[in-house]
């Protein structure tokens, strides 16, 4: 009898605790403060521009001296710091899915403005752009409509990213290669001038596969974009699903090429640290990546005195440059009074003086495209000044794998990418996996 | 015959000491290579594992403390997993004292239960345990993160010590018993005594364990009240800019107080050892 | 035993473990076993979808892989991995000259956060700048092009085994403390009748390690089963397929593809597996322990 009662105290107080922890399960808002004691808007905001994050100096500036401003000055920020793009991400996801997001929602790319869009997370914006006209006339349409998700605006975006080729003079020169002007008239040529290259002993190319294979998803990107209209037009889409079409096809038989003829030992399975190094220390004549690598060329710590000095730029074969909007940060606020709040500093994030503010001090190319360049650039900063310039010569912009392919096709082309190059896939195969992986996000 | 033996003796030596020169020189090799790496400039790092530093600078050091409160952090996670370490100990003590001693009907599903638990995917555990928190106002909280260690370190520690106190004889409960003793003065003054070393092992693998838990530091906390060390480290790494030798000096700093606990325990550990070791 | 109010002691006992175990893993037991059967995506809540997720996964030969891997690495680890524990609790006991250093130093690849080892091992393996090239070249091997250890998929999957597989202190320090409860007059009674060294492990340590060695086993067993950081840190699975196990695909569903249903699923088969292992070393490792000899008396 006693046993019985035993067991069933037990049994019943198991199945307690377990409701307990469903019931609380279905709730789940918390209760944040609107304001504290002396009135001002508190906006909570998960910042990722820290430690060795490249602008977080400029973000630091940044909300300084937003709470300066006349917007701003009531305005009071409760920061959560979390270190890295990647553990951002996964946090941010975690809150789309079972949480709030904070009042302005930084975008770290992963997809994040679909996913929080659909969540119905976070604020429409297109009243307030259609509000302030002169605002929103600092965005072209392809950024805005980059940022849009059924037919409403939900991020702002705050710069464009861009890149090229970065190549070492002394070395062109040691091997008798006189640098296009701009930018070498095809990619036979291209490649004529890595095997002058090769056999000056000089290894040409810069390549990687780990983490997401950045620098070979740039070139890849290039040998796609490139290509004919068929090409530059595939190299444009958001989320493509078919990757066995010639040109993608033909790209990676080049990429395969590359990595067996012209790139160091340890690019397959490198990650892009190791590989940067490489072009610093002068042991790679070519290197694609964007404006904001040329703070790191006088960088005591990383590149050897003098090497910004050595450092020319050129487009991609033809004429071609990546160019694609950045996904916009958004506002994740409900209350009116927040939501104006967070709009504010977003206008104040993307102000014209601010766009070159940042161009300074981290990089970041302006989103809008008739913006006054200081004269003091061109003096304290020639290569910025010249990348200005050399991007109005692009006659073929395209975008690249990490703005507009599926998250996990990515992954799939970073984790493929070492079975092509040693040749343990064949091109067209490699091409059929991302197609595969590609389709996973339909099912 | 009297040669032979005495040559095997000595190659049966030599071939421990082997064993031991050899286990130890890669167990230590990785933060011996990580401490003189965090002298490095990021060029150093990036152009040769196995080069001297040009110079023994210390601002690897001081970067570690710029850009991340680190002693702030380790403080957190000293009080956190130390608290998980001391409850999960008391909790699995009891728990594990009755699995080992007294069959009944539930034990079968507590066992399944609890090892059910040590396959779940941590991103499965988060998005309930998110809410559950945020309901229970626990979250960004050092209790809270003391709650979901002690639970985590339950089911290893139970299993060790399930093994634990099987190995200690029933002859002395019983006798206890026989003179009347209760069945809580039996389990105090006679099995938890015997049962040290073991508690005391759990403990150190508690430890070890959550020192180095990132996952559910990142995602049940947002401010600086609750966050640990391997959070701290997180700092280092950023997208275009991996500064490696600060996060070597930063591992450096972290583990080598580490290590010191470590020790310490271990003597307890090794405290009770002494009673059943023999001279081979 | 006869206890007194045994029943009540039991709850008493067992309870205050329960309830804190029931708070944090009794909610993600019930939603993993039940979204696994539903459409679930980052931003959309869970929909009954019934075996879809499954019959998807059982579709996918990279999932297949996995649980390859998975399997693979679940039987060196128990086999070799806690041997090797068990051969430095060994040797360790008999307290030779320094023996504290190296039990110490043999736990410390375990204190350092996994972070930092995939750092380390990334670059130490460097082709170009690691130590691979001058070990063989130290060895009298010479080669045009070296290795690359985690890059090449002949390689990866045995070089992401070794990033654990030597480092295994975790199972010294539970054999030691065990060993240390062994009865010494056993070893002196024994070394009176003339037993040699070797055999006094051979003839008492060992069997006493039986049960103990059986918990080691299942622990490293099901640390496999979910072991994920090392490996996201260094080879996230690949090239290919190559290193994927069960929690690398499951994380690659749920933050790569935003299928919490997928993973979930992978979960419950993780589960499944884990469980099935458990259950199977118990049976094979079960000795006749006290509880039962007394009942057979």
């Amino acid at each position: 009898m006693k046993r019985k009662f035993v067991k069933r105290l037990m049994a019943s107080a198991l199945i307690g605790s377990m409701a307990l922890g469903l019931v609380a399960c279905s709730g789940g808002d918390n209760d944040k403060e609107t304001s504290d004691d002396s009135g001002k808007i508190v906006l909570n905001v998960i910042n990722y521009h820290v430690g060795t994050d490249y602008a977080a100096d400029y973000y630091s500036y940044l909300f300084e001296e937003f709470q300066k401003t006349e917007a701003g000055k009531n305005v009071e920020f409760n920061f959560e710091e979390i270190p890295t793009t990647d553990a951002y991400n996964q946090k941010i996801k975690l809150l789309i899915s079972s949480g709030d997001l904070p009042d302005i929602v930084f975008n770290g790319g992963n997809n994040i403005t679909e996913l929080a869009a659909k969540s119905g997370k976070v604020a429409d914006l297109t009243p307030y752009f259609d509000e302030d006209p002169e605002w929103k006339a600092l965005f072209d349409d392809t950024s805005l409509e980059f940022n849009t998700v059924d037919g409403k605006i939900y991020g702002v975006p705050v710069s464009k990213e861009i890149s090229y080729i970065y190549y070492n003079k002394e070395l062109f020169e040691k091997a008798g290669i006189e640098a296009p002007e701009t930018a070498f008239a095809s990619w036979d040529e291209f490649f004529e001038v890595c095997d002058q290259l090769k056999a000056k002993g000089i290894t040409p190319l810069g390549m990687d596969t780990a983490d997401s294979g950045w620098l070979t998803n740039l070139w890849m990107s290039a040998l796609i974009g490139t290509n004919g209209e068929a090409g530059n037009e595939w190299m444009n889409t958001m989320y493509p699903t078919d990757f066995n079409t010639p040109e993608v096809e033909a790209a990676a038989e080049k990429i395969q090429t590359m990595f067996k003829e012209y790139t160091t030992a340890d690019a397959v399975g490198g990650k892009y640290d190791p590989m940067a190094t490489h072009f610093f220390n002068g042991e790679v004549a070519m290197f694609p990546n964007g404006p904001w690598m040329i703070p790191d060329f006088q960088e005591p710590e990383k590149a050897p005195e003098g090497f910004y000095d050595k450092v020319g730029i050129m487009l991609m074969p033809g004429n071609g440059m990546e160019m694609v909007p950045t996904p916009g940060d958004m506002v994740g606020a409900t209350e009116e009074e927040k939501i104006e709040a967070a709009v504010a500093f977003l206008k104040f994030e993307t102000s014209p003086e601010n766009q070159i503010k940042a161009l300074e001090m981290t990089g970041l190319q302006p989103v809008s495209n008739d913006l006054e360049i200081p004269d003091t650039l061109t003096e304290s900063d020639p290569l910025m000044a010249q990348v200005l310039e050399i991007q109005n010569k692009a006659e073929v912009t395209y975008g690249q794998n990490q703005a507009y392919w599926y998250q996990n096709t990515i992954d799939t082309f970073s984790t493929e990418l070492p079975e092509l190059a040693y040749g343990n896939i064949t091109p067209k195969e490699f091409c059929e996996k991302l197609t595969e992986s590609a389709a996973k996000n339909q099912e | 015959m009297k040669q032979t033996s005495q040559i095997s003796i000595i190659s049966a030596k030599t071939a421990k000491y082997i064993f031991m020169l050899f286990f130890s020189l890669i167990a230590i090799g990785p933060i011996v290579w990580a401490f003189i790496s965090s002298f490095k400039t990021y060029a150093e790092i990036n152009s040769s594992a196995l080069s001297w530093p040009s110079s023994f600078n210390l601002d690897n050091y001081k970067a570690a403390f710029m850009y991340a409160p680190i002693a702030k952090y380790f403080l957190n996670s000293v009080i956190i997993v130390g608290t998980s370490v001391l409850v999960t100990v008391t909790l699995v003590a009891m728990c594990a004292y009755i699995i080992s001693r007294f069959n009944f009907k539930l034990k079968t599903l507590i066992i399944l239960l609890i090892s059910a638990s040590l396959m779940l995917p941590a991103q499965a555990i988060s998005q309930p345990l998110f809410a559950i928190f945020q309901k229970l106002g626990i979250f960004d909280t050092k209790l809270g993160l003391i709650i979901v260690y002690s639970a985590m370190g339950i089911p290893m520690s139970f299993f060790v010590m399930t093994s634990y106190y099987k190995t200690i004889s029933m002859a002395l409960e019983e006798s206890a018993y026989i003179d009347g003793a209760s069945f809580l003065q039996t389990f105090w003054h006679i099995i938890l005594p015997l049962a040290k070393p073991g508690l005391v092992t759990i403990a150190l693998l508690q430890f070890i364990n959550t020192w180095n838990e990132f996952y559910f530091a990142l995602m049940l906390t947002s401010g600086d009240t609750a966050r640990t060390v391997p959070i701290a480290l997180n700092y280092y790494m950023g997208t275009f800019a991996n500064n490696y030798s600060a996060l070597f000096a930063a591992v450096v700093m972290t583990v080598l107080p580490t290590i010191f606990v470590f020790i310490i325990l271990q003597r307890q550990v090794m405290e009770s050892l002494t009673a059943g070791a023999v001279k081979g | 035993m006869k206890v007194k109010n045994r029943g009540v002691w039991i709850v008493l006992f067992t309870m205050p473990c329960m309830i804190l175990f029931a708070i944090v893993y009794a909610a993600p037991i019930i939603t993993v076993l039940y979204t696994s059967f539903c459409n679930y995506t980052t931003f959309s809540g869970p929909e009954f979808a019934g075996l879809k997720n499954f019959t998807q996964i059982f579709g996918d030969k990279d999932f297949l892989m996995s649980i390859r891997n998975t399997l693979v690495w679940v039987l060196l680890q128990s086999t070799f991995h806690v041997t090797l524990g068990l051969v430095m609790a060994l040797v360790l006991r008999r307290k030779p000259k320094g023996w504290k250093i190296v039990r110490t130093a043999y736990m410390i690849p375990n204190i350092i956060p996994t972070a930092a080892t995939g750092v380390m091992f990334t670059l130490l393996l460097n082709p170009t700048f690691g130590v691979v090239n001058p070990f063989l070249e130290a060895i009298g091997i010479h080669m045009n092009q070296v290795p690359n250890l985690f890059g090449n998929s002949r390689y990866a999957f045995w070089t992401v085994t070794v990033t654990w597989m030597l480092y295994s202190g975790f199972n010294t320090i539970i054999f030691l403390a065990e060993m240390g409860a062994i009865d010494k007059e056993i070893y002196e009674a024994a070394r009176i009748d003339g037993a040699r060294p070797w055999q006094l492990d051979r003839y008492i340590t060992l069997p006493l390690m039986r049960n103990i060695f059986g918990t080691c086993v299942t622990l490293a067993s099901v640390a496999m089963v979910s072991q994920f950081d090392i490996i996201y840190m260094t080879t996230k699975g690949g090239p290919g397929n190559t290193t994927l196990n069960l929690p690398i695909y499951l994380y690659k569903a749920a933050t790569l593809e935003n299928n919490y249903g997928k993973a979930n699923a992978v979960g419950v088969i993780q589960i499944i597996i884990g469980l099935t292992l458990v259950l199977a070393i118990q049976r094979l490792f079960k000795e006749r322990n006290e509880v039962e000899r007394r009942k057979n008396k």
